[in-house]
C-alpha cells in the first residue's frame, strides 16, 4: 500500500457511517438497498459512501442477477498499520533535504571563517553546532582534557561549556581523564 | 398566498433550517462528517429560498399573486444550474458532487411542494 493509498483509506475510514457499512459487509456481501435498510440511511447516501470506499480500495462490487453486490476487500484490512508506517515515505527525501537546509542555515549563522560566533541558546541549534565541532575529533582516538580544550578553543573561547555540552550530548565520551569521539547512529 | 400564509411558509422554512443545523451538528458529533455536510447543504437551500421569499415580499408589495409567481419563478430558475452541475458531475463520475446536487434538487422539490400546498389552502 502506497502512502497516498494509506491516507485515502484512513480518511475514508474516519466516518461512522462508512465504518458501519464495512461492518455489515464483514458479515456478508450486500446490495445498496439492503445496506440502506440495515443502517437507516437513504440509498443515495449509501451509494455515495460505497463509492468512497471503493475508491479507497476498501470494497469491490460485482453483479449478481439484478443486483450490484458489494463485498469487503479483505486483503486491505489484513495489512498491519506497522507495515504502513515502516514503508519508505515519498516525503522522506524531501524531509531529509529540509533538515539538511536547516542545518546549513544554522551553521552559516553561527560560524564565521570556521569560528563559532556564539553558543546557540536553542538546544536544537546548539546540537548542530556541537556536531560540527565534533567533526574535528577523530574516531577511535583518546584525547586528554587539555587536547580537547585546545581543539575546542580553535572554535570558541568558552571551551569548558562546549566540552561539557559535548559530553552531555554524547558526542564525546569521557572516562576519568580521557575523552573520545562517540559514534552516533 | 396572503400575509398569514406567507408567515406560515416562512415558519416552515425557518423550522427546516433549524432542523438541518441540528441534524448537521448531531452527524458531525457522531463522526459522520459527510452526512453533516449534506445537512448543511440542505439547510443552505432553505436559507436561499427564505431570502427569496423576503425579496418577493419587498418587490411585490401587497400583490399576493405576484409574490407567488416571483417565488415559483425563482424556484424554477435557480435549480437549472444545479441540474447542469449534476449532469457534469455524472459525466465525470464525481459521486460526491452528484449527491450534493441531488440533495439540493430534492430540497427545492420539497419547498415547491410546500409552497403549492400553502397556496392551495388559501384558494
Amino acid at each position: 500500500m502506497t502512502e497516498a493509498e494509506a491516507i485515502s483509506l484512513f480518511k475514508c475510514l474516519a466516518d461512522k457511517s462508512r465504518l458501519q457499512i464495512l461492518k455489515s459487509l464483514a458479515v456478508e456481501d450486500m446490495y445498496v438497498e439492503r445496506l440502506a435498510e440495515r443502517l437507516g440511511l437513504t440509498a443515495p447516501t449509501i451509494s455515495f459512501h460505497l463509492k468512497k470506499l471503493s475508491d479507497a480500495g476498501a470494497v469491490t462490487a460485482y453483479k449478481n442477477q439484478y443486483y450490484m453486490m458489494y463485498s469487503l476487500q479483505k486483503e486491505i484490512f489484513q495489512t498491519s498499520i506497522m507495515d504502513i508506517l515502516q514503508q519508505e515515505s515519498d516525503e522522506a527525501q524531501k524531509q531529509a533535504q529540509r533538515d539538511a537546509d536547516y542545518r546549513q542555515r544554522v551553521i552559516d549563522t553561527f560560524f564565521e571563517y570556521g569560528k563559532l560566533k556564539s553558543i546557540p541558546t536553542q538546544l536544537k541549534k546548539e546540537r548542530i553546532v556541537l556536531e560540527v565541532i565534533a567533526e574535528a575529533f577523530e574516531f577511535d582516538r583518546m584525547y586528554t582534557e587539555r587536547e580537547v580544550n585546545i581543539m575546542i578553543a580553535d572554535f570558541h573561547d568558552d571551551f569548558c561549556t562546549i566540552r561539557r555540552d559535548m559530553v552531555s550530548e554524547r558526542l564525546l565520551g569521557r572516562n576519568g581523564i580521557r575523552y573520545w569521539r562517540m559514534k552516533n547512529d | 398566498m396572503d400575509r398569514k400564509n406567507i408567515s406560515e411558509f416562512e415558519l416552515y422554512l425557518e423550522e427546516q433550517i433549524t432542523a438541518c443545523k441540528q441534524r448537521s451538528k448531531q452527524f458531525i458529533a457522531d463522526d459522520r462528517m459527510d452526512e453533516g455536510n449534506f445537512e448543511k447543504v440542505r439547510g443552505n437551500v432553505y436559507e436561499i429560498f427564505k431570502t427569496i421569499l423576503s425579496v418577493a415580499e419587498r418587490v411585490c408589495g401587497e400583490d399576493n399573486l405576484a409574490k407567488r409567481r416571483f417565488f415559483l419563478q425563482k424556484a424554477e430558475q435557480i435549480p437549472m444550474s444545479w441540474i447542469d452541475s449534476r449532469e457534469k458531475a455524472e459525466q465525470h463520475g464525481d459521486v460526491e458532487k452528484m449527491h450534493i446536487e441531488s440533495i439540493k434538487l430534492d430540497t427545492i422539490r420539497e419547498i415547491k411542494a410546500m409552497c403549492m400546498q400553502i397556496w392551495e389552502e388559501t384558494t
